[in-house]
């Protein structure tokens, strides 16, 4: 049994303690806005919060997570600013990585509230965007950010 | 220790994981995943085609029977029919069409929708509009044509007068529909098209957006593939004991072997299904396959690419012809000479094809990433 807590809810799994954390989420507890891309921490489609640290949750055994607290996009709020800034300047094309650039923006913003281009640019280098969504990304951090 | 599938099982969209889920399962996923809106059966309101539904309390559901992948068209569509018709996009709700041929043509190919059914979805939105207008042209007792349909109202400007679209649809729903290419559409500059929400960018920025794997139902299996590393290559010994005794592991079945060239067909391979994903990619790694790689084994790239250089100097289909090309160079001032060739490439999007079935008395339900259900 390994306990941890997911968005604020305190959480017990009886699990294979080599389950990625992405798909105790995805599989066992219905969070499936958390995505699966590649599997071996190389997109950043998976990322989540592991005691507020931006995480790849594909790569991230359940025995790593226990005992610590978990957020994924739906523990976000869906106000937050980065969620609003986000929207305003219509930032996702296909979608499917923006969840995980956003867990790895807001990561950023918690550590540092006002983050240089450089700061973005290293925090977010490894989130993919096939569709090439980048400028629109680094708009919506900044404007997230003032 | 394989068991072959029936044909009626295979999933065509042929991705990474394939979801199947047994019967038990069916009431509550079919519950969840009810077609909502223009999609199901309207016993109220005006529904003057397949694509617009207006409820009795004036709001609009708009199907689109397009897929998205990035492109845009699940607002694009419905801007254009909302645009027509002149509802507040707030009162607007989109819905994805099931695969039906009652949409017409619905692949979602080679950047074509606007193209193909930018004329025809306007008059989706241009039919309601008509029919508003002229119930509240009638109730008012003036000429439809005085009237016009904005903000989820008709007006009668010189009267002062508005109606909401919902005292209008109960009398609208009486009219005839008129024929959608009998219509008048809006002048161009009518339309605002200057700020175009993306309708969708709330569902993506909170994860609510649900892709071909998001697809959910208790009780389902989860599916993965081991491919064959060649493309029309197929399994020649499968040993599956090792998968089959990873806890939550539940079948390993091979795959039907495609026909040679494989275009849209299943890649075949060896299936492992299992109680969740971890378990069944566990399983998947725990195969033991032995791949007969079929008659690409002896693809060779630079023979390829010789062949595709022969195929340059003869003559093909010409499509289309401007000018005089061969006139131009040899007149040309200067004359650039370069030489480009592409490999095979994938489209490497980042959400990996998934599908989720159901099979029952002979029926089977398929929720899929598809451009073309």
């Amino acid at each position: 049994m390994i306990k941890l807590t997911v968005n604020g809810k305190s959480t017990e799994l009886d699990v294979d303690p080599t389950m990625p954390l992405l798909w105790a989420l995805r599989d066992l507890l219905g969070l499936t806005g958390t995505k699966y891309g590649c599997g071996e921490a190389l997109c950043g489609a998976c990322t989540i919060h592991l005691d507020g640290v931006a995480v790849r949750s594909c790569v991230t055994p359940m025995s790593r997570a226990a005992g610590k607290s978990v957020t994924t996009i739906e523990g976000l709020g869906g106000t937050h600013p980065l969620q609003q800034a986000w929207e305003e300047l219509c930032v996702p094309q296909c979608g499917f990585c923006q969840v995980g650039q956003i867990m790895t923006a807001a990561a950023l913003l918690n550590a540092k509230p006002q983050p240089t281009d450089d700061d973005i640019d290293r925090s977010m280098a490894g989130n993919l965007c096939r569709c090439g969504t980048y400028v629109r990304i680094r708009s919506a951090i900044k404007k997230a950010s003032r | 220790m394989t068991t072959m599938m029936a044909r009626r099982e295979v999933l065509k969209a042929g991705g990474l994981a394939l979801v199947f889920f047994p019967a038990a399962a069916f009431a509550q996923g079919t519950k969840k995943n009810q077609p909502t809106g223009a999609q199901a059966t309207q016993h109220s309101g005006l529904t003057p085609s397949v694509f617009v539904h207006i409820a009795l309390d004036g709001a609009v559901a708009i199907t689109v029977h397009r897929s998205e992948m990035g492109q845009g068209i699940r607002s694009t569509l419905p801007i254009l029919i909302a645009d027509e018709l002149g509802a507040d996009m707030a009162r607007v709700t989109v819905v994805q069409a099931d695969g039906d041929k009652k949409y017409g043509y619905q692949n979602t190919d080679g950047s074509s929708s606007i193209r193909h059914v930018y004329e025809s979805t306007r008059r989706m939105g241009a039919v309601p509009r008509t029919m508003l207008v002229e119930a509240a042209a009638k109730r008012w007792k003036v000429k439809p044509d005085t009237c016009v349909a904005r903000a989820h109202a008709v007006h009668h400007t010189s009267t002062n007068r508005s109606l909401p679209f919902a005292d209008l649809v109960t009398d609208a729903a009486k009219l005839k529909v008129p024929k959608p290419e009998r219509v008048t559409l809006r002048p161009d500059a009518d339309v605002a098209r200057t700020h175009t929400p993306l309708l969708d960018a709330n569902a993506y920025v909170t994860g609510t957006a649900r892709f071909g794997a998001d697809v959910v139902v208790p009780g389902m299996l989860t599916a993965v593939v081991a491919r064959p590393p060649v493309v029309g290559g197929r399994v020649k010994r499968v040993d599956a004991s090792k998968a089959l005794v990873i806890p939550g592991v539940k079948r390993v079945i091979e795959l039907p072997v495609p026909v040679l060239p494989v275009h849209f067909q299943s890649w075949g391979g060896v299936a492992v299904l299992a109680e969740n994903t971890w378990a069944a990619l566990r399983g998947r790694a725990a195969l033991d396959i032995e791949w007969d790689h079929g008659e690409n084994e002896v693809y060779d790239s630079d023979t390829y690419r010789a062949a595709l250089r022969a195929s340059i100097n003869k003559p093909g289909t010409v499509w289309r012809k401007v000018g005089d090309a061969d006139a131009a160079i040899a007149s040309a001032a200067r004359v650039i000479d370069a030489e480009y060739h592409v490999p095979h490439l994938p489209h490497a999007a980042m959400e990996p094809p998934a599908a989720t079935a159901h099979v029952i008395n002979g029926r089977c339900e398929v929720w899929a990433s598809t451009q073309n259900p």
